[in-house]
């Protein structure tokens, strides 16, 4: 069994606020993508969409994907997905993605989103490896999981070693044990993606993968998504034409660093003052009071894809 | 400074003591086997890709023939391998067939690759070798004595010409090999090579037997073993093809046919022919895919069965090894069609997940799918379009509940004796009672 989004129904889902900056982030990348020459709106966008369908809104109202597919592996949610479901266009299948992921259409051009919650497991590996020999060239994978420590902390690196060796085997490649302590469990998860994900290609000549994303946040637990293009040197002049101006979130070389979602706290009134001077100059202050400048920078980052809250009175 | 010529050449002793380790005694009578099928291929024309396809005018030899024949017999001392199934031309034998390795215009057979076959597997059978053969319009024979030969400089060995058959249908090769080695005579002796042999000849040629050949062993025809799948009007097989250069690929994965009422775990696991020539069989390792793409083989994953067909008309693309009893792992047609064995066998795998998802008994809606399917023949899905491996149907488990009790071996033995079925499973004469009983003392 797959583990998607069980934490749908324990997370008020859409008032995640650095899961929501990843989306307006993975979308302004979309955007600049259709820009560059990909035909973003005829893909097919096949997600986890539980009953929030945050994605799928975002993904049909502001790119116009029409073709949508939203896998759900827990029967006792059927009636409410299918009820949530915010458009006609949104098909629903109840299985789990392992068995689906091998369905879709090898023509077709995907956005595929594995946003799973738990830890990198030997499913999730099996579906990586799946949708890279599935996915067709031009088609775009996203995967994200937890990259916590996957038994609790106090048991420390080894246990995570212990973990990772039995659930990613042969994908870790040489290791010791310090790839596994907290501050490393995102690069160590995003190298085993990868590499199941290679597994799955292999053989597809003059195929790659051509990173885009490896972004690391947390509104709770910490996560990571991984991600790019699968395409050849066809894919890869397209991209290379992409306007990345200011498009300071993509990671187009595996190994590096990952981008690091912050979302810095700030009231209502503050968000309007800082807004009234976003993009700021390096040393920007308020007048009257003094904010951390790291805090104001984070902002600047962040400040063009970060939703406002607002209780509304229904 | 100065260049000198440092010697590397081969040596006799290399073909005649090392290579001989590389594979069993059976396997070498297989590359013999092999030989003989590539001489009936060429003789008369066949396409080894309709090896898959569902026999019309079965062992007619697309003409209206009888099956040629392949003769394998051996008894102490001497062992011989006949067949009329066209004969080597005295061309071929004076450039390639006892070269090792072929030429480098070389017409490749279909099974034969690597120009090694033969001269491993005579070498390795005993040292007295006499090889006869006639085609139509020629023929030659051949004696090697092997440690002669072998303290010669030459390569060469003399060939004389004879006279041909006349017809196709009696031209063929016999191959006579004596003064066997003693581990090989020893292994003829034992009482289960045979069996074995056999075993591996109906599997392996599966797809060849009956059809265009019969291959008899020590006076016995072997009949062909092949990969049943389990088929209903609830499941079928998936199957998906696909062409990588000059190789075509078919894969199928599906549920095993039941027999009496149980999947052979045993027989479980990935196929693989190449141009109709079983490679691997009942595979249920990483060679291909399990435990990497695929989950780690397990019991519970018993019902499971995939084939994959390899075809090109130029043998060397495919993804064989020189035993061929095994798949070359850097092969690029090989490494692309592992993932894809990985994806069409994917349903089939998560269905038996399915059916032991809480303990080790079988779920009954899934084992009413699994008890509904009927054996078959692998060349009857040749003809069905690509799709993935699908269940219509789960019957409603609701209205079901599942019966048990513990009883004596003794008093099932009376059971059984009494219904004259000494071999019937426990569980189906728990199910015969219950029936009988409901027949019986609660008619509708």
């Amino acid at each position: 069994m797959s583990p998607e989004s069980r934490s749908a129904l324990s997370v008020q889902f859409d008032l995640r606020p650095a899961k929501q900056v990843e989306r307006r982030m993975l979308l302004d990348a979309f955007q600049r993508l259709a820009q560059a020459g990909f035909q973003i709106r005829d893909y097919r966008y096949v997600g986890f969409g539980s009953i929030h369908f945050v994605d799928f809104i975002i993904f049909h109202k502001l790119l116009g994907i029409g073709d949508m597919l939203s896998i759900e592996h827990d029967a006792d949610l059927e009636g409410r997905v299918r009820f949530n479901s915010p458009f006609e266009c949104i098909k629903i299948k109840m299985d789990s993605s392992t068995n689906v992921i091998p369905t879709l259409n090898r023509d077709d051009r995907h956005i595929l989103w594995l946003d799973y919650d738990g830890p990198v497991s030997r499913s999730i590996l099996e579906d990586v490896y799946m949708a890279g020999s599935q996915l067709s060239r031009g088609s775009i994978l996203l995967v994200t999981v937890d990259v916590e420590p996957p038994s609790p902390e106090d048991e420390g690196p080894r246990r995570s070693m212990e973990y990772f060796e039995e659930e990613a085997g042969e994908y870790v490649g040489v290791h010791d044990v310090q790839d596994f302590s907290v501050s490393k469990l995102h690069k160590t998860s995003q190298l085993v993606i990868v590499n199941a994900l290679k597994e799955g290609m292999a053989g597809r000549r003059g195929t790659h993968l051509y990173p885009l994303f490896y972004f690391v946040y947390a509104d709770g637990r910490r996560m990571m998504t991984v991600g790019g293009v699968i395409g050849s040197t066809t894919e890869q002049r397209v991209l290379n034409s992409m306007n990345v101006v200011g498009a300071t979130y993509l990671r187009r070389r595996l190994g590096g660093k990952p981008y690091e979602i912050k979302v810095p706290v700030f009231t209502r009134k503050e968000r309007h003052l800082l807004d009234s001077a976003m993009p700021c100059k390096d040393d920007w202050q308020p007048e009257g009071f003094a904010i951390p400048a790291g805090d104001v920078s984070a902002y600047r980052e962040v400040y063009r894809f970060l939703p406002a809250y607002a209780e509304l009175l229904l | 400074m100065s260049t000198l010529q440092a010697n590397a050449s081969p040596s006799k002793r290399l073909f005649l003591e090392m290579f001989v380790r590389d594979l069993s005694l059976e396997d070498c009578i297989l590359d013999l086997v092999d030989n003989s099928i590539d001489s009936l291929v060429r003789s008369r024309n066949i396409k080894v890709s309709d090896a898959l396809l569902p026999a019309e005018g079965v062992g007619r030899n697309g003409g209206g023939g009888r099956l040629a024949i392949i003769d394998v017999r051996y008894e102490p001392g001497k062992f011989r391998i006949w067949d009329n199934c066209g004969g080597i031309s005295v061309k071929d034998a004076m450039e390639e067939v006892f070269r090792f390795g072929h030429s480098d215009n070389a017409v490749l057979g279909q099974l034969g690759v690597y120009g090694i076959g033969l001269k491993r597997a005579i070498f390795k059978i005993g040292k007295d070798i006499t090889i006869e053969s006639k085609t139509s319009v020629e023929g030659f024979s051949v004696h090697i004595a092997v440690e002669e030969w072998a303290k010669q400089e030459s390569w060469t060995v003399p060939l004389t010409v004879t006279a041909g058959t006349g017809n196709v249908e009696n031209a063929g090769t016999s191959i006579t090999v004596k003064s066997f080695r003693e581990e090989v005579a020893a292994r003829l002796r034992s009482g289960t090579f045979e069996g074995h042999l056999s075993e591996m000849i109906a599997r392996t040629y599966s797809l060849f037997l009956n059809r265009y050949v019969a291959v008899v062993l020590n006076g016995r025809k072997i009949q062909p073993k092949l990969v049943n799948f389990g088929f209903s009007k609830d499941v079928n097989v998936g199957k998906e093809e696909l062409t990588e250069g000059n190789v075509k690929v078919t894969i199928y994965a599906g549920l095993a046919a039941r027999r009496e009422g149980e999947w052979q775990a045993a027989e479980a696991g990935w196929y693989v022919a190449c141009n109709g020539r079983l490679v691997v069989a009942e595979d249920k390792t990483e060679l291909t895919g399990w435990g990497m793409g695929m989950p780690l083989f397990v019991p519970k994953y018993r019902g499971f069965v995939g084939l994959v067909f390899f075809y090109s008309p130029n043998p060397l693309e495919l993804p064989w090894t020189t035993t061929k009893r095994g798949l070359n792992q850097e092969s690029f047609v090989f490494q692309r069609v592992k993932t894809r064995m990985a994806a069409i066998g994917r349903p089939v795998l998560s269905f038996l997940n399915e059916m032991y998802s809480s303990e080790e008994k079988e779920r009954g809606p899934q084992r009413g799918v699994a008890e509904g399917v009927e054996a078959l023949d692998v060349r009857e899905m040749a003809s069905r379009p690509q799709a993935p491996f699908r269940i219509s149907a789960i019957p409603v488990g609701g209205d079901i509940v599942r019966v048990q009790y513990d009883a004596k071996w003794d008093e099932l033995e009376r059971v059984r004796k009494s219904l004259r079925k000494s071999r019937m499973p426990a569980s189906k004469v728990g199910r015969y009672a219950f029936d009988y009983y409901l027949r019986k003392e609660c008619p509708q």
